[in-house]
């Protein structure tokens, strides 16, 4: 005993030599001697006092006092363990935890009087709809998993903690449906959390790199969401979540292309509104990625595409335009993704200005000293707009690099390139699998009843969740009666 | 899931590898040989060839899972079955060789026509490549993609073509002096239809399910239809006298069209230069991906990405040699006929013989 | 090492490919021609071409004043091939042809022969099959003066003039397509517009006859009315037809025709079927219509269009004996084998041709020129 007593001691030596991040109380009784080791900047101080200082000091001083009792009759506390493992210790204190050692027993108790100061539940910054929840996730994970609890009140709904980080320790929450999800991505993401060995991870974006089926590829294979019903919404479709903790947004997986392009929004909403917000979606998409290549095809290779008054009223707006149709529009998307970005970081009370400023040198200056022609400056802001259209960004930003690389292929051959260039992207998108799921789904591999209801979907008429996901339950009825 | 090729994918992958190269000068072949009887002629090629294509996937039902080469093995013994694979190999090299000429010769003439030939190909054949090497259900997956576009896109645009002259110029439909001529031009039916052996290449599933056969039959009469239609509404845009002039008459037709009522889009060659070559990407990228499926099989040692790399540089050098040679294009369309029937054909109806007998031995 | 040398083929691909835009010209780098006139005087052939004139942002139709929106630029040389370079060589961007609508050649031209300059533009990728190819008489710079002050080039006006004129069906099909495809043919005979300038506008005064690719005989466009009616399967046209002492402007529509051919006793026949029907748009009486009138009008009427079609028929079987309202086309449908081996310019000059007329006479739509009611108040005549 005296040796489990040296070897206790040595901890409690070891963070009261660190008092300026660690702290100490110690509480002397008759027979032994409770320390108390916390960090102040973790713990809620006054419940510490409260339900854990307090009761103990008013103990008997000649009580023999071990953790059992303690946890039993002493402390006011609901989260509270026994532990007996010495080289947890020092991880229970660093993740916030209050470890409650006895000088004469290898037990020791870890209470949960954790405080992070975190900010209130914001409104969606990225996902923002017009009808529909604006709760989003934030930075503590507790709060994330209770607003999941709050929405999802099923006893099937599974949350599986793990931790990264060797130095961050930042907790990971994956959650889904146990008799929905399937089995095999649910193994492979935990498989795959479980095996991350790095220093620290601090946001989902860095997770979400660990866990790819192909780590270099340019496209999105799992969704981000910052809405609670949007994450709610996946889970039910049988999908996965993951929360990190230190970050607000969380990851869904799998997911599949065509669920980039979908919101929430299209479900609250009337069916048919939805149906035509997706088709636009699409639509946008795949302007974003060609009208500027379309026009260096047209203007510059196949000028007989179009009829010969068109060809002639193009030829005379470039008349004084001193580059080539490729260095035009180079110039041009280039001077809007500056522009973009600059409008990203820039304090809202300049955003404005700067915009208006772009938008009178870039636009009207432009056009008067003839540098470029009007008709690229509509196709270029009409590729800037239609990519703001599609719900997710992270599905529009490798098309951002795919235009350039359209643009050159197509300035060096023209539409041949173009097709070329698409064909080659189309290739790589449907070899792309999302924790086995084909990322094409239900377009190719077309499955008939999933391709209809991803476009013209409405909650009271798909009784069924997608065949592609290979779920464990399909149908999305309700479950039998809890005779509990 | 889906690790099989599906049936409607079997379905446009013959499509688009059939018609991709085919689409282009089929109506002034067929006009040359069986004039105004051309659907005809091309109605009842598209059956015999229905029978052959059931002969090749009652094969492949018979041996699911397998390729040609691996049921050639258990039907003839690994020497016949190496000769059997030397030979389409050589066979897929030949059409792939011919489609890349064929494909850097139609953008010479009609629409790029300063970019040398051999840059075309140095382009184009690593994305073939690249696509081959992504294997079969990826394969798949694209000309089950893009074979639906293709044939909504070609069939709209050639039922237009229908109605923008008067039909006197596609008949008469049939003369009873001219029936011993629209059997004769079976011949020149044959290479339309050739490409059907790349189903040899493709394993089944029991998935796939005895409804295959089906699919596939009516696949190939679809595409008779199809190439009707082509036919006869070029030979009515172009007329039968002048459609002899043409290399490329579909092409040729395509762009004399002009409908005033889609005003800034009645010009229709953008379609083509879309749709039309990403069939023809597909259709190339096909036969590519059966050459790689056979090579693995043969050296199943080998990696897979240096094997591709290896037929993308080989099919491109033989490209080079034979770009301007006529005698090639002659000999594909010539002799290549008969080593297609062979390939589709002769040997399949062996094979599928000797299971039979081998079955009730 | 496998890998490098991977690395620098691709490299070398890449660069190969990108050293050098083969194909790009910007359109505005482009010489935009709009109209082609093809001349022959003095044993050389000359090409009159218009351009569009790209400066200053003034698009086509814009109607500002200020600078000539197109140019023209001739060129003369002893071939086809020699006359284009000569044009190059004045020329300070290359020419671009998609924009051409309207290759007219002049009648001297017309004349020695339209084969070869059709077979060149089929040649020439550029072209669009969809132009149309007119004839005008040999002052070929009358017809740019006429236009000078339209804000539309001379090609695209007299395009215009004649889509509108085929959407009444008061014009004939010259696209170059069909025109390639009758001289292609063993029977190639046909008609093309015929265009002069008349008081600074540009007029389609009536038709020039092709056969065997040489112009040979004009039709003025007031004995053109029976060969729309023989060409096109829908045509609006307007008679002024006399009953008693009075006119009735009436404007027929052809709804439909039908032709029927036989081959009796070696001789070509054909019936044909013509359905009309006609609105009367006003007389000039105040008198009523009566049910009298009415089929004294109809009468007269259909002799009017039997007249028409008797002349456009008469014409293309005398001189110059062609037949250039495609008629084979229904005999050698019908009769295949027999057309094979035919001189078809002779058997048509030969042929037998029977019409009947079916008209539909309305009095009118919006205006009763019969009406049976009337005003209570009204003085008695």
């Amino acid at each position: 005993m005296s040796n489990q007593n040296q070897n206790h001691n040595d901890i409690i030596e070891i963070f009261k030599k660190n008092s300026d991040n660690f702290s100490t109380r110690t509480i002397d009784f008759l027979n032994n001697t409770i320390t108390i080791i916390y960090i102040k900047e973790l713990t809620d101080r006054q419940s510490l006092s409260q339900f854990i200082v307090k009761p103990l000091i008013d103990a008997e001083y000649n009580s023999r006092l071990n953790a059992q009792t303690v946890l039993n009759n002493i402390i006011y506390l609901d989260d509270c363990k026994i532990k007996s493992e010495k080289n947890e210790i020092e991880s229970f204190i660093m993740t916030g935890f209050t470890v409650i050692l006895f000088s004469d027993s290898t037990d020791y108790l870890v209470a949960n009087v954790k405080t992070v100061p975190h900010r209130s539940i914001p409104d969606p910054e990225f996902n923002y709809v017009l009808r529909g929840p604006r709760e989003c996730f934030i930075e503590h994970l507790d709060t994330n998993i209770s607003l999941i609890r709050y929405r999802l009140k099923n006893k099937n709904l599974r949350i599986s903690y793990h931790t990264v980080g060797a130095r961050s320790k930042s907790r990971v929450a994956v959650v889904y449906f146990e008799d929905i999800a399937n089995n095999h991505a649910v193994t492979q993401i935990k498989q795959r959390i479980d095996s991350i060995d790095i220093d620290g991870i601090l946001e989902s974006g860095e997770l979400q790199s660990f866990l790819l089926n192909h780590k270099l590829n340019l496209f999105p294979q799992m969704g981000i969401v910052e809405r609670v019903d949007m994450a709610c919404d996946a889970m039910l479709e049988g999908k996965i979540t993951i929360y990190i903790e230190g970050s607000g947004i969380a990851l869904i997986a799998p997911k599949t292309f065509r669920e980039f392009l979908w919101s929430c929004e299209d479900m609250y909403d009337n069916k048919y509104i939805g149906f035509f917000l997706r088709i636009l979606r699409i639509i946008s998409l795949i302007l974003t990625s060609i009208i500027s290549s379309l026009y260096i095809a047209t203007v510059a290779f196949h000028s007989d595409l179009l009829p010969s008054q068109y060809i002639i009223m193009i030829a005379q707006t470039r008349s004084q335009v001193p580059f080539n149709a490729f260095i035009e529009v180079m110039i041009i998307e280039i001077i809007v993704e500056l522009l973009r970005e600059a409008l990203l970081r820039v304090p809202s009370k300049y955003g404005t200005a700067i915009g208006i400023v772009g938008a009178i040198i870039i636009g009207d200056a432009a056009i008067t000293a003839g540098i470029f022609s009007p008709l690229l400056l509509i196709v270029v802001a009409l590729s800037l707009i239609c990519s703001f259209i599609p719900s997710d960004f992270t599905l529009v930003n490798p098309f951002r690099i795919i235009k350039f690389f359209l643009i050159i292929l197509t300035a060096v051959f023209g539409f041949f390139g173009l097709v070329l260039g698409i064909t080659f992207v189309l290739a790589h998108l449907v070899s792309i699998n999302s924790f086995g799921v084909p990322y094409f789904a239900p377009v190719t591999p077309f499955i008939r009843k999933d391709a209809i209801k991803s476009v013209f979907y409405n909650k009271a008429l798909a009784k069924k969740r997608p065949y592609f996901l290979n779920l464990k339950d399909a149908t999305r009825t309700s479950d039998p009666p809890n005779t509990d | 899931m889906n690790n099989y090729i599906t049936n409607r994918q079997i379905a446009f992958l013959l499509f688009l590898t059939l018609t991709s190269y085919s689409v282009v000068d089929i109506a002034r072949a067929m006009a040359a040989s069986a004039g105004y009887g051309s659907w005809l002629t091309i109605l009842v090629a598209s059956l015999l060839f229905a029978f052959i294509g059931l002969v090749i996937i009652s094969l492949n039902y018979r041996f699911k899972g397998d390729m040609i080469c691996d049921y050639s093995k258990k039907l003839t013994g690994n020497f016949i079955s190496i000769v059997i694979t030397m030979y389409y190999i050589f066979y897929f090299f030949l059409i792939v060789v011919f489609l890349n000429t064929q494909l850097s010769s139609i953008l010479e003439a009609e629409f790029i026509p300063r970019t040398p030939r051999a840059v075309t190909m140095a382009v184009s054949i690593p994305i073939f490549c690249f696509i081959a090497y992504k294997g079969v259900i990826t394969v798949g997956r694209l000309v089950e993609y893009y074979g639906l576009i293709y044939l909504i896109i070609m069939a709209a645009v050639f039922i237009i073509m229908l109605t923008q002259e008067s039909t006197m110029r596609i008949r008469p439909f049939f003369n009873e002096a001219d029936a011993y001529l629209y059997f004769q031009a079976l011949r020149e039916a044959i290479f339309p239809f050739l490409g059907i052996e790349i189903l040899l290449v493709i394993p089944l599933s029991h998935k796939n399910g005895k409804s295959v056969k089906t699919t596939v039959f009516l696949a190939i009469i679809s595409i008779g239809l199809f190439y009707a239609l082509v036919v006869e509404s070029t030979i009515l845009k172009l007329g039968m006298n002048d459609i002899m002039h043409y290399n490329n008459s579909a092409i040729v037709a395509i762009r004399d069209m002009e409908l005033s009522f889609l005003n800034f889009l009645k010009r229709l060659d953008v379609l083509f230069l879309t749709v039309g070559f990403s069939g023809f990407f597909m259709g190339i990228s096909v036969v590519y991906t059966a050459i790689l499926e056979l090579l693995s099989k043969l050296i199943p040692k080998a990696k897979r990405w240096l094997l591709i790399m290896i037929i993308g540089v080989i099919s491109f050098i033989l490209a080079m040699i034979v770009l301007e040679s006529q005698a090639f294009t002659e000999f594909v369309l010539d002799t290549g006929r008969y080593l297609g029937l062979i390939a589709a054909l002769v040997i399949p109806i062996t094979l599928l013989i000797l299971s039979k007998v081998k079955k009730y031995v | 090492m496998f890998r490098r040398i991977i690395i620098s083929v691709l490299i070398f691909i890449v660069s190969l490919s990108f050293c050098s835009c083969w194909d790009s010209l910007d359109v505005n780098e482009k010489g935009m021609a709009t109209t082609i006139v093809v001349g022959k005087e003095d044993d050389e052939d000359i090409f009159w071409v218009e351009f569009a004139n790209l400066g200053g942002g003034q698009s086509e139709g814009s109607g500002d004043g200020g600078g000539e929106k197109f140019t023209i630029v001739k060129a003369t040389g002893e071939t086809y091939a020699m006359t284009r370079k000569a044009l190059d060589n004045k020329l300070p961007k290359p020419t671009f042809l998609g924009t051409v609508r309207i290759v007219a050649f002049t009648e001297s031209m017309a004349k020695e022969g339209v084969a070869e300059y059709c077979n060149r533009m089929r040649n020439l990728q550029e072209y669009r099959k969809a132009l149309n190819i007119i004839v005008i008489p040999d002052e070929a710079e009358e017809l740019f003066d006429a236009n000078k002050e339209s804000s539309m080039s001379t090609g695209h006006t007299i395009e215009a003039t004649v889509h509108k004129l085929n959407k009444t069906g008061n014009s004939v099909d010259s696209s170059l397509s069909q025109i390639l495809d009758w001289l292609s043919g063993k029977h190639n005979c046909f008609l093309l517009p015929h265009f002069v300038a008349e008081e600074e506008l540009l007029n389609l005064d009536g038709y020039s006859v092709i056969n065997e690719g040489d112009l040979v005989s004009f039709i003025p466009m007031d004995e053109s009315t029976g060969i729309h009616y023989l060409l096109n399967d829908f045509v609006i046209s307007t008679y002024t037809v006399p009953y008693d002492k009075y006119n009735a402007t009436v404007e027929v529509h052809l709804k439909g025709k039908k032709v029927e051919t036989s081959y009796r006793n070696n001789q070509v026949n054909y019936d044909i079927h013509f359905d009309f029907f006609a609105l009367v748009k006003y007389l000039d009486t105040t008198k009523n219509l009566t049910t009298t009138y009415e089929l004294e009008v109809e009468e007269n009427l259909a002799d009017l269009i039997a007249d028409d079609l008797n002349i456009a028929i008469n014409t293309s079987q005398t001189e110059p004996q062609s037949d250039y309202f495609d008629l084979c086309e229904y005999f050698r449908v019908k009769y295949p084998n027999i057309f094979k081996d035919m001189d078809w310019e002779e058997e048509y000059a030969n042929a037998k041709f029977k019409f009947s007329l079916n008209i539909n006479l309305l009095p009118g739509r919006e205006y009763d020129y019969n009406p049976q009611v009337d005003w209570k108040g009204k003085e008695d005549e």
